[in-house]
């Protein structure tokens, strides 16, 4: 919650206040109710959702038992992986559920739920071998019957599946043909099911429980067979975890075997960080999610504090240049922009360093990112005036470039509240613009009002990160079918239509071959890039600080897993 | 009396149909569609936008859509929340005591606190005491409480450990929350205490009791306040409604359960059905604050009884 919203929201409040005695019953009754609902409007500021993160120390002699609080600064939504879409949820469900496989260190899939799989020719049809010792925390067995469940309950119109359903793309159909083998039609050949298959969003649910619950129910009252198991929840407050005795089955990747260490797990919602770090420190909480980029300095020089920056993987905050009008239709014009923006300045600036630059479409810990286009391109704004300069656009009178009669303006459209500071890199780079001539009006809107401006595409510059397991990010951020029109949502904030671009994108998805198909990603990093369809800005990074625990890791996709956690002795 | 309840009552429907109209008119209003916001995560397809707005309702015409909802609100059904998919009323069920109890709590601390220093500001007119209660009921009410709940928090949970920073469970988590949201209103009540308190001071009856020989407190303190309450009681009450909707920021710095964290996400989210459940209670609870004031009156001073 920033301060200046809270402030008008309480001027509001005793604007009314002070009005209520003079007007008449049913006059004040409405004029209080709508100061109440403008005043919750203005206060409607709590931060957005977050992203993900990297390596912790297993401890070498982990202690058994102990209770652990990781305080997070988002209210949870739903814990049904099939329905649920938020990363804060993501971050509970990943202890309560597992996957049918993880990605190890080199981000390719090992075994966990499935021993093994083999994936057709066509690349269409996967046969996935499961444990046979898995049992779900309601005590039923995890099955094939019940990976088919899952599969099935996701593409059920009635579960309005909002994020599972875009991970299993093409899923056509899922047969159990024993109790431990399932065979997974696809309609097209997908390479990214696999790596996709890892996430918390495709963890695995109980048949048992989630039939016998509403979906409202069920979404309150989840039920895996992870390490730790659902115990209560009070909406806004906490969710309390217990460790699942029974577990021993834990992927490759873990530090250990058997039960968790901790024998109960909290996650307590704490939505200001100066409470969160004071929690922390005070030894109320055991960890914090969401640190304060300014306060990172601070805690890693506290010898009783751990720090942890994950980078998270997918696609970095890039700003998106509209390519589908004037004067960003031009990559000559869109090449002198970016030579005029001093990103890495802006970064260092606004983010002391947790947040790392990024440079191109992927972010570093995805498959397939290419290095080489790090420092591919620098800031010159001599160069940038001089281009511009030769494209015609000519310095005006009032210090904006025109061409034609035309000045050169963008509209730069950035949400509201300020999430990780994006309103500020807004700023700065209106200045950075404004020093090459380049007039540039920052629009901030939030974030209903601005999927409504992006779906009409009036903007010239859009900001976007996202969140991904797979290097296949890249098909909804620069495939035609995914261009934003009127009443419809979607990532092509660059209005990318190039046949070359989108085809490489097509092939890369249904390429099962690691090697093969980083390489043709790569080749669309370049192309990016070369276009300068975007500019990379940076590494959405999450940030966790722990005192007294050890062992916390984080997964492909950067969520924390608290199985290897244990309390350090005191 | 009860002609006062009922005729109160029976104005109330008509502001609740109000309310409810000119909210559900300016939510669509708004930019925004509330599926595009919730799928804004995952790059969907268009099949799966169609279920969710037919699940939601919103293919259908706004009248209707208004309809539905006061049909359904008479029975006390609010709808399905589009985000958590659970059902209103039972969202709300769960986290409005929280909000109450802080509300109550605060209004409580306001209104001692404001008696307590108003009077004492009174008596002491234009003198020492005087100016500094008037310059402190400014500063509680010019203070943002997201400030002074983290001031509160820094020394009776973080240095001295008293209190707990965070939690809703329990009189001891609730004592920062209801001083945080408290002390602002007290500034208010302080004034207009002390305002009170000098008019009644320079009635007749004033002049009388200290000819008769009592003490300037005991004045005060049994004859003037009771005079000066009925202005009291008024602000008091319709603070209430106020602090109620304070509650949101407060809730957030102390990280307690209530209301006005849910509202705050489901109006990022465009969650229609939960902004319009929780708009209705805060309505309906102002509502029945302003009968029980109106009520009190008569309670209080008699004269009132008469003339409704």
């Amino acid at each position: 919650m920033d301060s200046d919203s809270s402030a008008s929201s309480r001027s509001a409040l005793h604007y009314s206040a002070a009005h209520h005695a003079r007007l008449p019953q049913l006059a004040r009754a409405a004029f209080a109710a709508v100061a109440v609902l403008t005043a919750l409007v203005l206060a409607a500021c709590s931060g957005g959702g977050t992203s993900s993160s990297p390596p912790g120390n297993a401890g070498s002699a982990a202690t058994s038992g102990g209770s652990a609080t990781f305080a997070v600064d988002t209210p949870f939504v739903s814990f049904d992986p099939n329905v649920a879409a938020a990363a804060q949820d993501a971050r509970v469900m990943r202890q309560i559920y597992d996957s049918l496989v993880a990605l190890n260190a080199d981000r390719q899939p090992v075994g966990w739920l499935a021993k093994s799989w083999k994936v057709s020719d066509d690349g269409k049809t996967y046969t996935f071998t499961l444990r046979d010792d898995v049992k779900f925390q309601d005590g039923s067995k995890f099955d094939a019957a019940a990976v088919c469940f899952n599969l099935n309950r996701i593409v059920d119109p009635k579960s309005a599946s909002i994020y599972a359903v875009s991970l299993i793309g093409p899923y056509q159909s899922c047969r159990a043909t024993n109790a431990t083998t399932a065979v997974v039609k696809l309609k097209t050949a997908y390479a990214p099911f696999l790596y996709n298959l890892s996430s918390p969003f495709l963890g695995m649910v109980s048949p048992k429980s989630a039939k016998s619950m509403s979906l409202a129910a069920f979404a309150l009252h989840p039920v895996g067979s992870g390490p730790f198991k659902f115990s209560s929840y009070t909406p806004n407050d906490r969710i309390v975890l217990v460790k699942n005795p029974d577990y021993d089955w834990a992927p490759s990747t873990a530090k250990h075997t058997g039960p968790a260490h901790l024998d109960k797990l909290t996650f307590q919602i704490i939505p200001d960080a100066t409470v969160r770090i004071g929690s922390l420190r005070n030894g109320s909480v055991q960890a914090i999610g969401n640190v304060p980029e300014n306060q990172a300095a601070v805690i890693k020089k506290d010898p009783t504090l751990s720090f942890y920056a994950q980078a998270q993987s997918g696609s970095p905050f890039q700003l998106n240049f509209n390519t589908s009008h004037a004067p960003l239709n031009d990559p000559a014009v869109r090449k002198a922009i970016r030579e005029g923006m001093d990103v890495g300045s802006a970064v260092k600036a606004l983010y002391f360093g947790v947040y790392q630059r990024a440079w191109g479409p992927l972010a570093p810990t995805t498959a397939g990112y290419d290095k080489s286009l790090e420092n591919s391109f620098s800031y010159d704004p001599a160069a940038a005036k001089k281009a511009l300069d030769d494209l015609g656009w000519k310095v005006g009178p009032n210090g904006i470039r025109q061409k034609d009669g035309k000045q050169l303006t963008l509209t730069y459209v950035e949400g509201a509240p300020n999430r990780e500071k994006r309103q500020d890199i807004a700023q700065f780079m209106k200045d950075n613009l404004k020093a090459i001539g380049v007039n540039v009006n920052v629009v901030l809107q939030q974030s209903a009002p601005l999927q409504t401006t992006l779906q009409n595409g009036d903007y010239d510059i859009a900001g976007l990160s996202l969140v991904s397991v797979d290097p296949n990010v890249l098909y909804s951020l620069y495939s035609p079918e995914f261009i934003p029109k009127p009443g419809r949502s979607g990532f092509d904030f660059t209005h990318a239509d190039d046949k070359q671009l989108s085809s490489e994108i097509l092939k890369a998805q249904q390429e099962s071959d690691p090697a093969s198909r980083d390489k043709l990603y790569q080749q669309v990093q370049q192309q990016v890039v070369d276009q300068a369809l975007s500019v990379g800005i940076y590494v959405p990074t999450y940030t966790v600080a722990t005192s007294g625990i050890t062992g916390l890791r984080f997964d492909a996709e950067g969520y924390p897993v608290l199985y290897d956690v244990s309390l350090t002795k005191s | 009396m009860g002609f006062l309840i009922i005729k109160r009552v029976g104005l109330g429907i008509p502001t609740l149909i109000g309310v409810t109209l000119v909210l559900f008119i300016t939510l669509r209003m708004l930019p925004g569609d509330p599926v595009s916001v919730l799928l804004a995560g995952a790059p969907a397809t268009p099949q799966a936008e169609a279920t969710l707005r037919q699940q939601f309702g919103l293919d259908q015409p706004i009248g209707l859509q208004y309809l539905n909802f006061i049909g359904h609100a008479a029975g006390l059904d609010l709808g399905l929340s589009y985000t958590t998919r659970q059902p209103v009323t039972t969202m709300i069920g769960q986290q409005i005591l929280p909000t109450l109890e802080l509300a109550l709590a605060a209004a409580f601390v306001s209104a001692v606190l404001g008696m307590v220093l108003g009077s004492l500001s009174a008596i002491y007119r234009n003198r020492w005491p005087d100016a500094v209660i008037r310059v402190l009921s400014l500063l509680n009410t010019s203070m943002p409480s997201f400030w002074v709940g983290l001031l509160l928090i820094m020394m009776f949970s973080f240095t001295l450990k008293i209190f707990p920073a965070t939690g809703s469970s329990g009189v001891q988590s609730l004592v920062l929350p209801a001083f945080t949201l408290g002390l602002s209103a007290a500034g208010t009540v302080t004034r207009l205490v002390r305002n009170s308190v000098i008019e009644v001071l320079g009635e007749n009856f004033v002049t009388a009791l200290h000819a008769k020989g009592l003490r300037p407190r005991v004045i005060v303190f049994k004859h003037v306040l009771r005079n000066a309450v009925i202005p009291t009681v008024t602000i008091v009450g319709l603070q209430l409604g106020a602090l109620i909707a304070g509650a949101v920021i407060v809730e957030a710095v102390f990280a307690r359960q209530g209301l006005g964290q849910m509202l705050v996400q489901a109006i990022a989210g465009k969650d229609y059905p939960v902004v319009q459940g929780v708009v209705l209670v805060i309505a309906v609870i102002y509502i029945v604050i302003n009968i029980v004031v109106d009520v009190s009156y008569a309670v209080i001073d008699p004269r009132v009884r008469t003339v409704a």
